[in-house]
């Protein structure tokens, strides 16, 4: 497609346009307006590429590499527009577009900071454009050698099934837009260092510090939700390299939000916002780079695709080149800095909380960065990979948890000031005491396990302690007793109350949220009970108190006898107790590509109000090969399944106990379902391992052979064998079921969704109060104005 | 020192001393069939299944059969059932412990001859 080349060239142009554009605009400031105009172009020219991909997935262009591995006629239209994000082409794209989006916004709201910030961000559109451009989702499908009849293919090979669902189209557009979202931070912090200006970048970062964290963090719940929901692995999140290399940028960009609320607050922390504002998106790029160049391909289940060279060596030099800048600049500018304002605090304060918590989110993010590189580390240094089980992470995270808990309990109640150890108790009484009492009922319930119900009574004291202070904020039932309770007015006040205080409650909804899920993750992961049930046709299994009974699969229809080749295949399971009857359905399909089998497996979830039934799968479905056997003496006749076997009598040929000796036992079959009966003549045969039974196909597919034989008593066992896809031989299915009972787990779906809408809450609160804030560090605001004074001043808002 | 520096800074100690000892514990090298003597407990092998080996039982859904590798040969139990393309694989990397000449594998993963793109797969789940 040269259309799509051209506009990912011109984009290249453009962007490298602003740059420069940007750049020389500091002498020339008209230049500026020339800067914004070539970044809408290179926007333009990114929504243009999006545009040319799409046209080309619809229209099912497979004669490009990217739609040909990535769609196929018979999709629906929606996956062929989700299939612009199914490879690596595709997700660079969309990375394109949310960075093009922000770079918009940043444009008209940096203030006296475009200049710098556009140079650098403008930097980093050309060097997206210029991955897409060297690997281009517009390559051209190489041509098999010998060429096939039928050239370009008129069929593609089609989105792999496992994505082929709801969260695809939900979960990567979003979790790109927390991914984007890092660079802006990162620009603000290298834009500050170029300019030696540290107080004005605090104010204008801050919004978008918090809406990075806040999407990148709902990404990440959705990715565990979209794995809860299709991968039938039972579980939210799994450590997996993928999932952790937006984890750790994640934990340090909420440590960067902490850390530019504390100097905004209380003038600390100045000198090492820069740094730890800029970070989290060279993580992201490392991890990129981590899951992209295949370096990790050894020991992840996931399958990696490497970058091309070129597109490979745009990624490292952005890495690289980011670290040295970053790094370089920063130790240039340390002695040049303001020093923080002096800890006045005394005892117990708020801003002691706050550096405890971006300690502790630094630690755990450390931590999960090196385990999720020691495959990486151990080859390097002991030339010998090695991997780290998963449970490493569920048990570091143990510690830092619970600091982390107590830390984020205490601060919403600490002031800034300080406060003695019994002023800080009088105020956390109240939701200790309540979090003591939630541990009661957790104990009531069943959850007995000592650590366990300790972590949960200090994460339900967070979340007691920051819905008692968005309670407060809200001034419900303030200077009232309980009884004010029994007027119906008084809870229209209070909602009118939390209306008021809507954009100061953020962050306390944010940690509220936060909490809630935690426990949901830690008690449906801690006390799960998971069991395999394997379910036989005609057979009914007895587990979790339930009679489990194989009712049929509903992909028969179109696929009898192999219905697992549906591609909406049912498998149906009756579930029932002594007083409730439910059907479980998880769906099984199998598709095969270039010879090899791959299963997709959808979960059936039961949910109730304290947990759920997850019902999957541990191994396909399989067809019982435990034959039907049937003992019968010479002239007998008798019935095993629908079939009736008459044994007619033995006969042999060879010399006895000789190799090629057979003894033939001949016998008539008949079917209820066939017109006539069938005689066969199975056999035994001598050969030089020994005497091997040698089956004979039946009408209807099935296989009859001679098991055991008597002679002297003219007695032989025959057995039948039941093949699959031959529908009328009646396979029996054994259903190897994976079944799991998660408590709680509605609170993982309760929490994420407050945070989310905390989030937003203080996006927009802390936007608004950039002009605010501005204005008060500049005596003489201008919009415009490209200088800024840099006085040393403390700014609290 | 505070006070409340001072009893954070032993809590984040402790912490840290916990966490080298679950990296420790959890770190699952690639041995070969030679070390497993030396080391049994949670390790990774890299193994070539012997065809005519391969036993599989249907009730209990487990998988018996032999591996190689350049240094031996040692006997496998998975009890998850048999994996697809499992017959066809050139290579399995099994996880899990050895004990007295049998490796008792917790986990499989199946690598196969031809690579399928994609950006999330479900495979060894």
């Amino acid at each position: 497609m040269l259309l799509g080349y051209l506009v990912v060239w011109l984009g290249c142009a453009f962007a490298l346009g602003a740059v420069v554009a940007y750049a020389l605009s500091g002498r020339k400031p008209h230049l500026i307006r020339w800067g914004r105009g070539l970044f809408w172009g290179a926007f333009l020219m990114i929504l243009a590429t999006e545009a040319v991909l799409q046209y080309a997935l619809i229209t099912g262009r497979y004669d490009l590499q990217y739609v040909f591995s990535f769609s196929e006629r018979s999709l629906h239209l929606w996956y062929k527009i989700a299939g612009a994000w199914a490879g690596q082409e595709g997700s660079f794209l969309l990375w394109a577009i949310w960075t093009g989006i922000y770079g918009l916004v940043l444009m008209r709201t940096a203030g006296g900071y475009e200049r710098w910030v556009m140079t650098l961000y403008s930097g980093l559109v050309l060097a997206l454009m210029g991955i897409l451009a060297y690997q281009s989702p517009f390559a051209p499908l190489p041509k098999p050698d010998p060429a096939p009849a039928v050239w370009p293919p008129q069929d593609g090979f089609g989105l792999n099934p496992s994505l082929e669902n709801i969260w695809m189209t939900i979960h990567p557009p979003i979790i790109f837009a927390g991914f984007a979202a890092l660079a802006v931070p990162f620009m603000y912090a290298l834009a500050a260092l170029w300019r030696n200006e540290y107080y004005e970048w605090a104010i204008r970062v801050r919004p978008w510090a918090i809406y990075a964290t806040t999407m990148l963090g709902f990404g990440l719940v959705l990715g565990g939700y979209w794995a809860y929901e299709t991968l039938g692995w039972g579980g939210f999140w799994a450590w997996d390299p993928v999932e952790n290399t937006s984890y750790f940028p994640w934990l340090l960009m909420a440590a960067g939000v902490h850390g530019v609320m504390l100097q905004i607050n209380r003038g600390r922390m100045v000198r090492w916002n820069p740094l730890l504002l800029a970070i989290p998106f060279l993580l992201f790029v490392y991890g990129t780079f981590l899951t992209r160049s295949g370096v990790l391909a050894e020991v992840s289940v996931h399958s990696f695709d490497a970058l091309t060279k070129s597109a490979l060596g745009i990624l490292i030099g952005m890495l690289a080149g980011g670290v040295l800048v970053t790094l370089g600049l920063w130790l240039y500018r340390y002695r040049q800095m303001p020093l923080p304002a002096p800890d006045m605090t005394k005892g117990f304060s708020r801003e002691a909380a706050l550096r405890w918590g971006i300690a502790l989110l630094s630690i755990s993010a450390l931590i999960s960065l090196v385990g999720t590189s020691w495959p990486l580390i151990a080859k390097l240094f002991r030339g010998q990979a090695a991997a780290l089980q998963p449970e490493f992470y569920n048990q570091v995270h143990i510690p830092w948890i619970i600091l982390t808990a107590i830390v984020a309990a205490a601060a919403p109640m600490l002031g800034w000031r300080g406060m003695t150890l019994d002023q800080i108790l009088e105020r956390l009484t109240k939701s200790w005491v309540l979090a003591v009492l939630t541990g009661f009922a957790a104990f009531w319930y069943g959850f007995r396990e000592p650590l366990t119900l300790f972590i949960v009574v200090l994460l339900a004291f967070v979340a007691f302690a920051n819905l008692g202070a968005i309670w407060r904020r809200a001034q419900v039932g303030k200077g009232k007793g309980w009884q004010a309770w029994l007027r119906p007015a008084a809870y229209g006040q209070a909602l009118a109350g939390l209306w008021q205080a809507r954009y100061s409650m953020g962050g306390f909804l944010t940690h509220f949220g936060l909490a809630v899920g935690l426990i949901g993750l830690i008690l449906s992961y801690a006390y799960e009970v998971k069991q395999q049930v394997v379910v036989e046709q005609g057979r009914d299994t007895i587990a979790f108190g339930y009679r489990w009974r194989y009712l049929g699969m509903t992909g028969n229809e179109k696929f009898p006898g192999d219905p697992m080749r549906d591609k909406f295949n049912r498998v149906r399971i009756e579930v029932a107790s002594h007083d409730t009857k439910f059907i479980v359905e998880p769906r099984f399909y199998q598709f095969q590509r270039g010879g090899e089998v791959s299963n997709v497996v959808w979960p059936h979830i039961v949910r109730w109000w304290d947990h759920d039934l997850y019902v999957s799968f541990f191994a396909p479905p399989q067809v019982s090969a435990d034959p039907l056997t049937l003992r019968l003496h010479e002239k007998e006749k008798g019935k095993v399944g629908d079939y009736t076997i008459e044994f007619k009598g033995f006969e042999t040929a060879g010399a006895m106990g000789q190799e090629g000796f057979r003894a033939i036992a001949v016998a008539r079959v008949s079917h209820p379902r066939w017109r006539e009966s069938v005689e066969v003549a199975p056999f035994r045969l001598m050969d030089r391992s020994g005497i091997i039974p040698i089956p004979v196909p039946l009408p209807d597919g099935a296989q009859i052979l001679v098991g055991q034989m008597d002679v002297s008593r003219r007695l032989v066992e025959f057995q039948l064998i039941m093949v699959p896809g031959k529908p009328e031989t009646n396979p029996r299915w054994v259903i190897p079921l994976e079944v799991y009972y998660k408590p709680f787990t509605i609170l993982v779906w309760l929490g994420p969704p407050l945070t989310l809408l905390g989030g937003l809450l203080a996006v927009v609160r802390r936007a608004r109060a950039v002009r605010e804030g501005v204005r008060k560090l500049t005596p003489e605001w201008d919009d415009t104005a490209p200088s800024l004074a840099q006085e040393q001043a403390r700014v609290v808002l | 020192m505070k006070l409340n520096t001072a009893i954070l800074l032993v809590l984040l100690l402790a912490g840290l001393a916990f966490t080298v000892t679950a990296f420790i514990q959890n770190t699952s090298p690639y041995v070969k069939v030679s070390q497993l003597a030396q080391r049994a407990e949670n390790v990774h092998v890299a193994l070539k299944p012997l065809k005519e080996t391969i036993q599989f039982d249907m009730r209990s859904m487990t998988l018996a059969f032999e591996g190689e590798d350049e240094t031996g040969k040692v006997k496998v139990v998975y009890p998850k059932g048999k994996p697809n393309n499992f017959e066809m694989a050139s290579q399995v990397v099994v996880i899990g412990s050895y004990r007295d000449g049998v490796f008792y594998a917790e986990d499989m993963l199946v690598k196969c001859p031809s690579k399928y793109q994609g950006t999330e797969t479900t495979q060894g789940r």
